[in-house]
């Protein structure tokens, strides 16, 4: 089976610069959707830029562009000088593996697999042995050491999504993509769960990436644009 | 291919013998009885025959018939009952192998049986047991006369061929006294029988038609029997012949040019299209006796399709005329085949 | 109303529309199971059915019936005159005649007294036309056919018929058609009537009838009757039921058609298992849709009928569909059984389909039943669902997770109750308990194999990481993850490839000791019995004379008969044989259970005028050596010491064997039913074969087997009797292999969220198809891990519960390893194989329209 990925030991790169030029996305259909109209965006590295706007305003897409999730229609995203658009599948695969960590709203735990399990996987998906290691460490980090045996559904919302925010560093990844990681919470575990991303962004050097509706979120950002109706606006 | 057969009682038995190759008539040994009453297996036919009239306490007139048959390895029985009050007539019939408590024929003696029809004799008394649905009859018949050898001591040829005759014995008058329970009613009967036993090849002369029989008995203590073998014309074959026993003394047997014949009415059977003569004028010159016989009840057919297949009219008679110049009266039965077109269903093709 | 209806719309027939092929599933669950349920009802109920009214044919309309030890004296009915007071009574001759016409078939030959037997049997002559003319042709060579026999045989009126009956070829003439009528009409059908004395003489059977049937009038006391008729017939004789005949032959294949059952409800277990698998599937499914129903105000209620109304509409298509496989499937299941059993147990018996309208009738009640009984849990689950559209993934997964405990100790608690069962002796002559063992080690499965695939799925999740990498986790999560489906496809694979394995580990011990037992007690050269057309068995019987006929022969060193013949004990048949002791007293060859001398035995039975009973007679009857056996003779019942008991494969009723000599003299039956031959030294076999059928031509119609043909065709009715169980192990590991399909399919339908995910933090297609392979093994393995335990129950339970108390052999084990290697190769092989479409489902989801979904 090839399902295994080579292991190959990457030097730590440093937090990647993200540049988008000119770029549009249409979801095709009978009544095509222009989620985002062209947009031209930098982020420096190392930056926590805040994404705010409305609902349906193109943040999710933005985001899922970055994370090498979806294709632009049109223009670039580069991510720490590489144009991720121009990559092959398997290519692309490895840098969502490798390069990008994110977090959801609706956290997207695997429910069939312990809080550990979850947090090893990306890691593991990469054929690395030192899954387990590093996910006891970011679980401990995040303060969830205590509940590694436990299934998701037996967490909090909040315990949810640092487990969810433990996961997507597990690979070793500088770019972080939260949507949202607050829309499903309280406002004190949404607190709680800022502040700890905050936190790792220095501690770990990571380009944070955080699209909110809102401000009270955003406030914490180096930056913040707003993206409404796909256009970006200066926030 | 022999045309079957013929005797003086029932040719319908006879209709459907094979024929057994002839065991020669002149060496038969004299008929011993009550031996003879019993059954003769190596005969390719054989019947017993009891016919009756009988009253009631009321003075109710009945006839009853009970005939076992043996055709080779076949019992086959007929019963007809008369009821001259309410002019009804009902017959029933079996079928069986000769098989043991089912259908069987002593040798020896008379006893022969079929289903829960029977009939034995010890010494001159004679028991019947007749079962019917609705009704049982039993009847202790004592002989009054002995055996009469019919023909030439008991052989009586029915046509100039080798296996046209039979051994014929009758009885020709039994005091009749029994039961009759109908319908949970009993009531004492009394009366006259008629007892004929035949046996023998069964071969009936080529261009027989059937054949008229008349067992009367008279109330001066004398009985008459008669028999005409008809061709297809009507007319009497020469062996077409009777018997008449006197009160007392020696029976008188009779030649067909003894008797003269005459039918007086006609009776058409609703069920068979068959047309027989219903009633007729009997004369025997030879013996200055004369007599109408007429039948009890118009119907009494026999239409036997499960048993030997043959339809037949066999019935009660009453009998008046005179003798000698002195009137005599009487009852007796007749019996008429060959008149309904149904009676040689074709056995013979065989 | 119009809520209902798009309730229904939301939940039912817009996700059908959407997604039509997860229908199809559980459609085809119920429509398999609906087919095999009617097909082996069927062919069950003809089989019953036909022997009815085989039996009724000869039965006729009659109250009771006479038979005796060697059939009834005809001298003995003269005690039945008195009937005639109260109804009537029939003699008959049965006896067997084997066609000649190239078709090889056997047809029952009956006769009775044509003149007077109307009133038992209800035939009439249909031609020639006039009724009178049955005693015109009753008795010389003349037999009546109805209609039918007479138009598959090509024979008309006048026609000859060339037959073997009593090991003699007859030339016979069709005298005329016969129609039956009333119960009688169907098996009548191949009925040969003839006049009682031709049958008596054809069969060799003079002076004797089979059976008196005794037909008594309306409103005639029958027990009054029949204590009349005890007290005045001879004694030896007895009166039993109409219906013990057709009973009987019933009975005789009770054990063989109770194998068939077994079976079919295993095919049926594993179809409601699939049909409750996928419902339950279709409906975790539609959580999101629920969720947001309820947040939009529908109660519980009307969720729960939605998803009832859904299971019948299931049921409804899938009966529909099932009903009209099972016609075709009925058909061939018939085909099949009838075959064996005309083969092995009744050479005349004429198994003709009965009417479909019953099996349907049961198979659409079970159908429709079984969907709405699996519709049921998931549809209680399905209105626990919380209104909100946010709901926790894996909630339901938590409530079953709770039960596992519970369900674990019910699981020993069944074990422990099959264990004692299976200690239990046989009700009724059948080992009920020891099916109930079988059910129970089901039970025990369904309710334990959840907590195996947990268990399973842990050892994997630590196990697979270093060969497998994330696909090894991945797998065994998503094994572990989806306990209840999953368990479901593993019971339903387990039970069926467990009983499957069980069935090879038995018939193959069967088989085997079945060859060792011919080795050792086939020891003469030639074997002659009455021709027998295409039957195996024993098909007629043959004249004494033939005996004399066989030892002249040049080149014959001796001559051993044998008889056997059909006998009863307290209503139960047996077979009462007789063979010449001092044949076994010379040359051995009869196994004794105790490991006795054979000949030291034989002699001691000769001299003590003892019996032999075979091992199924020494359980069926509960007798052993030292004690006595009662058997009904022509003077009355008369017990006999028992001097051993041997193994005998060849018959599961059991058999009383007595010396020749003494059962000539107690029965004065002199027949013979087959005859070994020995040749003299140095006299070729097969040579001294040609040199008996050339000898016995125009005179015997015999059928001469060498030692190494009866070998080989022993084992080929061994063989062809179990190709129905295979057949219908087949069915049942196909449907659940088709389940584990299923399963897997459902879940890349419903994981379509997760492997977006998967895809969007980084794992390749490959990973993820890898995952789901690594599923579809999981489910085989613990599959195929729980079969090979149950198989190993399964396999106790035949071997030495069920087996020995309804066929009363001793069965040594013997275990083709690489038979059951293959068998449970094979399965495995195909359970991954079942998770290549799913997989490549699940690899194929777009991680971004995935997560957009949420």
């Amino acid at each position: 089976m090839p399902v295994l990925a080579v292991p190959v030991e990457s030097p730590a790169p440093a937090a990647p610069a993200l540049a988008c030029r000119g770029v549009r996305k249409v979801y095709g259909g009978a009544e095509p959707v222009v989620a985002l109209a062209g947009v031209d965006l930098d982020v420096p590295s190392g930056e926590f830029l805040g994404v705010l706007g409305p609902s349906g305003g193109g943040k999710s897409t933005l985001l899922h562009l970055l994370g090498g999730i979806d294709r632009a229609t049109e223009g670039t995203v580069s991510v720490g000088g590489r144009e991720i658009g121009a990559l092959s599948e398997g290519e692309l695969t490895l840098f969502r593996r490798r390069d990008v960590g994110m977090v959801f709203q609706f956290f997207n735990l695997l429910p069939h697999l312990t809080i550990r399990e979850n947090v090893e996987l990306p890691r593991l998906l990469d054929g690395r042995s030192d899954a387990s290691a590093r996910a006891a460490d970011l679980l401990a980090r995040v303060g969830l050491a205590h509940r590694a045996g436990a299934h998701p559904y037996e967490l909090s919302g909040g315990e949810m999504q640092r487990v969810a925010i433990a996961r997507a560093l597990v690979t070793g990844a500088r770019l972080l993509l939260a949507d949202e990681p607050t829309g499903n919470l309280d406002s004190k575990n949404g607190e709680q769960v800022l502040s700890l991303l905050d936190e790792i962004r220095h501690e770990r050097g990571v380009t944070l990436v955080l699209a909110t509706h809102s401000h009270a979120a955003a406030a914490r950002a180096d930056r913040r644009v707003e993206i409404r109706d796909g256009r970006l606006m200066a926030g | 291919m022999k045309r079957s057969t013929a005797g003086a009682g029932l040719l319908p038995a006879l209709l459907f013998a094979s024929v057994l190759s002839g065991a020669p008539t002149a060496a038969a040994p004299p008929l011993a009885f009550p031996a003879d009453h019993g059954s003769h297996p190596s005969a390719a036919i054989e019947w017993w025959y009891y016919t009756g009239n009988l009253s009631d306490a009321a003075g109710r007139p009945f006839g009853f018939q009970l005939t076992f048959f043996r055709v080779g390895d076949f019992a086959l029985a007929h019963a007809a009952w008369t009821d001259g009050s309410r002019r009804t007539f009902e017959f029933q019939e079996k079928a069986h192998l000769v098989l043991p408590g089912i259908a069987e024929f002593a040798e020896g003696r008379l006893e022969v049986m079929n289903e829960d029809w029977s009939a034995s004799a010890k010494g001159s008394v004679h028991r019947l047991r007749l079962r019917w649905e609705n009704r049982a009859v039993d009847l202790v018949l004592t002989a009054a006369k002995p055996p009469v050898l019919q023909g030439e001591k008991g052989l009586s040829r029915k046509g100039p061929g080798e296996n046209e005759y039979s051994h014929y014995v009758s009885i020709p008058r039994l005091a009749a006294a029994g039961t009759l329970v109908e319908e949970g009613r009993r009531s004492p009967l009394t009366g006259t029988a008629w007892f004929d036993h035949e046996w023998g090849p069964g071969a009936l002369p080529a261009g027989a038609a059937g054949w008229d029989w008349f067992a009367l008995q008279f109330d001066d203590g004398s009985e008459l029997m008669l028999y005409r073998i008809r061709t297809k014309d009507g007319a009497a074959t020469p062996f077409s012949s009777g018997v008449f026993v006197p009160p007392a003394g020696d029976p008188v047997p009779l030649r067909s040019n003894d008797v003269r014949f005459r039918a007086t009415g006609q009776w058409r059977s609703p069920r068979s299209g068959g047309v027989y003569p219903a009633g007729w004028e009997i004369a025997l010159p030879r013996l200055s006796l004369s007599v109408r016989v007429d039948p009890l009840v118009a119907d009494q057919e026999l239409v036997t399709g499960r048993s030997t297949g043959v339809t037949y009219w066999e019935g009660a008679c009453r009998v008046s005329g005179q003798r000698g110049g002195k009137t005599l009266t009487g009852r007796g039965y007749a019996e008429l085949t060959g008149y309904s077109g149904r009676d040689v269903p074709g056995f013979n093709s065989r | 109303m119009t809520a209902l209806r798009l309730v229904v719309r939301a939940l039912v027939t817009g996700p059908a529309r959407r997604h039509p092929l997860r229908l199809v599933l559980p459609v085809a669950g119920v429509a398999i199971g609906v087919a095999a349920i009617a097909a082996i009802h069927h062919a069950n109920r003809s089989v019953t059915e036909s022997f009815r009214q085989a039996a009724a044919s000869v039965a006729g309309r009659s109250d009771f019936t006479v038979t005796g030890p060697v059939g009834v004296p005809l001298e003995a009915m003269r005690a039945f005159s008195f009937l005639w007071d109260v109804g009537s009574f029939a003699p008959a001759v049965t006896g067997i005649a084997v066609l000649q016409d190239g078709s090889g078939e056997a047809a029952d030959l009956l006769g009775v007294d044509l003149a007077g037997d109307g009133a038992v049997r209800s035939w009439e002559l249909v031609a020639p036309a006039d009724r009178s003319s049955l005693l015109r042709l009753a008795g010389g060579d003349n037999v009546f056919l109805s209609e039918g026999f007479a138009r598959r045989h090509g024979l008309r009126p006048g026609s000859p018929m060339r037959v073997v009956a009593g090991g003699v070829l007859h030339t016979l003439h069709v005298g005329g058609l016969l129609r039956f009528s009333g119960v009688a009409r169907a098996a009548g059908e191949d009925l040969v009537v003839t006049d009682l004395l031709t049958a008596q003489r054809i069969l060799g059977k003079i002076g004797r009838a089979d059976r008196v049937d005794v037909v008594l009038r309306p409103g005639v006391d029958r027990a009054k009757v029949r204590r009349a008729l005890a007290s005045r017939m001879p004694a030896g004789l007895r009166i039993e039921a109409p219906d013990r005949s057709a009973a009987s032959a019933d009975r005789m294949v009770r054990a063989f058609r109770f194998n068939l059952n077994a079976l079919g409800s295993l095919t049926l277990l594993v179809g409601v298992f699939l049909i409750a698998n996928a419902v339950s599937i279709s409906v975790l499914r539609r959580r999101p849709e629920i969720a947001t129903l309820k947040a939009v105000g529908a109660s519980r209620g009307l969720i729960f009928a939605v998803f009832l109304i859904e299971g019948a509409a299931i049921g409804v298509a899938g009966t529909l569909l099932g009903e009209a496989g099972g016609v075709f499937l009925a058909r061939a299941a018939l085909r099949a059984i009838g075959g064996t059993i005309a083969n092995i147990y009744l050479p005349t018996a004429r198994i003709a389909g009965g009417s479909f309208a019953s099996p349907a009738l049961l198979a659409g009640v079970v159908g429709l039943g079984a969907a709405l009984l699996a519709t049921v849990i998931p549809a209680a689950e399905a209105t626990r669902v919380p209104p909100s559209p946010a709901m926790r993934a894996g909630s339901v997964e938590a409530v079953r997770r709770a039960r596992l405990v519970p369900r674990a100790l019910a699981s020993v608690a069944a074990l422990g109750l099959a264990a004692a069962a299976s200690f239990l002796p046989p009700f009724d002559g059948f080992p009920f308990f020891g099916f109930a063992a079988v059910g129970l080690i089901v039970a025990a499965l369904s309710l334990g194999a959840p907590l195996f695939v947990l268990v399973a799925a842990r050892a994997a999740g630590r196990l697979l990481r270093a060969p497998l990498g994330a696909p090894g986790p991945l797998g065994a999560g998503f094994f572990g993850g989806a306990l209840a489906r999953n368990g479901i496809a593993v019971t339903a694979l387990a039970m069926a490839l467990g009983m499957t394995l069980a069935m090879i580990v038995t018939v193959a011990s069967i088989r085997e000791t079945v060859r060792v037992w011919v080795e050792t007690t086939l020891r003469s050269d030639l074997w002659v019995k009455a021709a027998a057309g295409k039957s195996s068995g024993i098909v007629g019987d043959l004249p004494e004379d033939v005996l004399a006929f066989l030892a002249a022969v040049p080149g014959v060193a001796a001559v051993d008969p044998f008889r056997a013949r059909d006998a009863a004990f307290d209503g139960r048949p047996y077979t009462l044989g007789s063979g010449d002791f001092r044949v076994v007293a010379r040359i051995g060859g009869l196994p004794f259970l105790n490991g006795a001398d054979p000949r030291q035995t034989a002699e001691r039975a000769r001299r003590e005028g003892a019996a032999l009973i075979s091992e199924p007679f020494a359980r069926r009857f509960g007798v052993s050596p030292g004690k006595r056996v009662t058997i009904d003779t022509p003077r009355g019942p008369r017990s006999f010491a028992v001097a051993g008991v041997y193994r005998d494969y060849s018959n599961d009723r059991g058999t009383v064997m007595l010396d020749r000599e003494l059962y000539l003299q107690v029965f004065g039956d002199r027949r013979v039913s087959s005859v070994a031959v020995l040749a003299a030294p140095g006299v070729d076999p097969a040579a001294l074969r040609r040199a008996i059928a050339t000898a016995a031509r125009g005179r015997y119609a015999l059928s001469i087997s060498t030692n190494r043909e009866l070998r080989r065709e022993v084992l080929r009715i061994f063989d062809r009797t179990f190709a129905v169980t295979r057949g219908l192990e087949a069915i049942a590991v196909a449907v659940a292999i088709l389940g584990i399909a299923n399963a897997l399919l459902a879940s890349a339908v419903e994981r379509r969220r997760t492997f977006g995910l998967l895809r969007a933090i980084g794992a390749s297609r490959e990973q993820i198809r890898g995952a789901v392979l690594v599923e579809a093994a999981l489910t085989g393995i613990v599959a195929t891990g729980a079969a090979v335990a149950a198989a190993a129950a399964f396999a106790y339970l035949l071997l030495a519960v069920i087996n020995p108390q309804s066929f009363g052999w001793t069965v040594s084990l013997d275990v083709p390893l690489t038979t059951l290697a293959g068998a449970a190769a094979l399965v495995l092989g195909a359970s991954i194989l079942a998770g290549v479409f799913p997989g490549r489902l699940a690899a194929a989801v777009d991680p971004a329209a995935a997560l957009a979904e949420e």
